[in-house]
């Protein structure tokens, strides 16, 4: 952040860019309710019902998203 | 031939004054009459320092402007899959302008606002879902919120160059410097634009998105009963803990805050009794150096927006003397509007813990209490 009038080059310095973490999409199978998740996919909704992904853990087809997010990096004690 | 330096490089060897020495006191002298003829060149060089500081900052909004734009523009495209190209339609509505009513006589000023918001958002969402006829009611909604965006950062950028320019003009350091003074917030700011447009071009949830998403995990699974009270706004029946609970929130998953204060106005008036308590839950802005998804509770009506909301459930429980309650879960001003962060998503969990034990404690058994999750309930069925 630029703090003296004229942007001088002596106190500018570029911030460190954030990077976008990719959003995740939390699943709920409705067989097992054994939670699984992956990338977030366009137009998911947190309570949608999701037909034809297989639950990793039983097999089942149908799944209910039951949260979105991005996550974030924990940081090191 | 060997050239003579002496008399440059040492006023002693050349016995008193040289040429270097004449040269540097010139230099030094005229810089002094500048200054003592011109008083104000030293402002002129600042100004154009910072007007050059101003300019690389505004290009940046430019580009980030132009970048909106065509997030929106493809969108419309590949969603609502027009038979014409939305371009000069999107930058239409970019220009789009809502003039707020005259406060001169303040009485009745908040139902003249609700009109004229109202009117406003229906007209705009309707000609989005003009430009887009392919797009699902709910994309329309989040679609509209989209271009809403773009209308936000081509307004920023707008205003920003009018004070560039404006102080270019005039030659007002004054006016540059306190435009340029909160360029970073404003270049922050257009940076979670951005972000957003990505969000809602995708249908994400957002941060702001959390005081639903608390009040639709409260009714997940045992919900017995809903429907619309108000423009885009739900109401759930539940059970809780012997505890009738109406839970009040916005249709999701399309991007809109719905009308929770007319839709907590019309339900309590149709309820048979009072509410025993009416709990708000949104998303607040936090201060520096506090953490994101840290979770307050308190008493009010915790409603941001333009007031009407608050200023109707506020109104409705003083006429009934009924409670408010309300939590709020901190996050920051690009935090409300780019995708939902996990810190704040696992707030929503501790918020509906701490929801359940109000319940318990504030309520006896077979008491009504209404909660309304406020928000933007884009990405949240």
């Amino acid at each position: 952040m630029s703090s003296d009038s004229g942007g001088g080059f002596m106190s500018w310095t570029p911030r460190p860019r954030e990077r976008l973490s990719q959003t995740i999409t939390f699943l709920k199978c409705m067989d097992c309710s054994a939670e699984n998740s992956r990338p977030f996919i366009e137009w998911d909704y947190i309570f949608k019902v999701v037909e034809g992904e297989k639950c990793p853990k039983c097999g089942g087809t149908r799944s209910k998203i039951v949260n979105i997010y991005v996550p974030e990096k924990k940081e090191s004690k | 031939m060997t050239p003579d330096f002496t008399a440059f490089l040492g006023p002693a060897a050349a016995g008193g004054e040289n040429i270097l020495s004449v040269l540097i006191s010139l230099v030094w002298l005229s810089m002094f009459m500048i200054f003592f003829l011109y008083p104000s060149f030293g402002q002129r060089m600042q100004l154009s320092y910072m007007l050059r500081d101003l300019e690389r900052k505004l290009n940046k909004l430019k580009m980030i402007k132009d970048e909106i734009r065509q997030t929106t523009i493809d969108t419309i495209k590949k969603v609502g899959k027009p038979d014409f190209d939305p371009a000069p339609e999107v930058d239409r509505l970019s220009e789009f302008f809502v003039i707020p009513p005259e406060s001169m006589d303040p009485y009745g000023v908040v139902y003249k606002l609700e009109h004229i918001l109202e009117t406003g958002e229906t007209s705009y969402e309707n000609e989005v879902r003009r430009l887009s006829p392919h797009a699902e009611e709910h994309q329309v909604k989040t679609l509209t919120n989209l271009v809403e965006i773009s209308r936000g950062i081509n307004t920023l950028y707008r205003i920003v160059r009018h004070y560039y320019l404006l102080g270019k003009k005039t030659s007002n350091i004054y006016l540059v410097l306190q435009i340029q003074m909160i360029m970073p917030q404003l270049v922050e700011i257009a940076e979670a634009y951005k972000m957003a447009s990505v969000a809602f071009s995708q249908g994400q949830p957002i941060g702001d998105s959390v005081g639903v998403l608390v009040a639709a995990k409260l009714s997940d699974g045992v919900e017995k009963r809903r429907y619309n009270i108000a423009k885009d706004t739900m109401v759930q029946e539940l059970e809780i803990e012997n505890k009738r609970v109406y839970v009040v929130r916005a249709v999701g998953p399309g991007g809109t805050v719905g009308r929770p204060g007319e839709g907590v106005k019309q339900l309590v008036e149709s309820l048979p009794e009072n509410p025993k308590l009416i709990i708000t839950v949104d998303a607040g802005l936090k201060l520096e150096g506090e953490e994101s998804g840290k979770i307050v509770e308190g008493v009010g009506v915790a409603i941001g927006g333009p007031g009407i909301d608050k200023y109707k459930i506020e109104e409705l429980a003083r006429q009934r003397n009924i409670p408010l309650y309300a939590f709020v879960i901190f996050e920051s001003i690009q935090e409300a509007i780019t995708p939902m962060k996990e810190s704040i998503a696992k707030a929503a969990d501790v918020v509906l813990q701490k929801l359940r034990n109000v319940l318990k404690e504030k309520v006896e058994d077979g008491g009504i209490v209404v909660v309304a999750g406020i928000g933007n309930t884009v990405g949240v069925g």
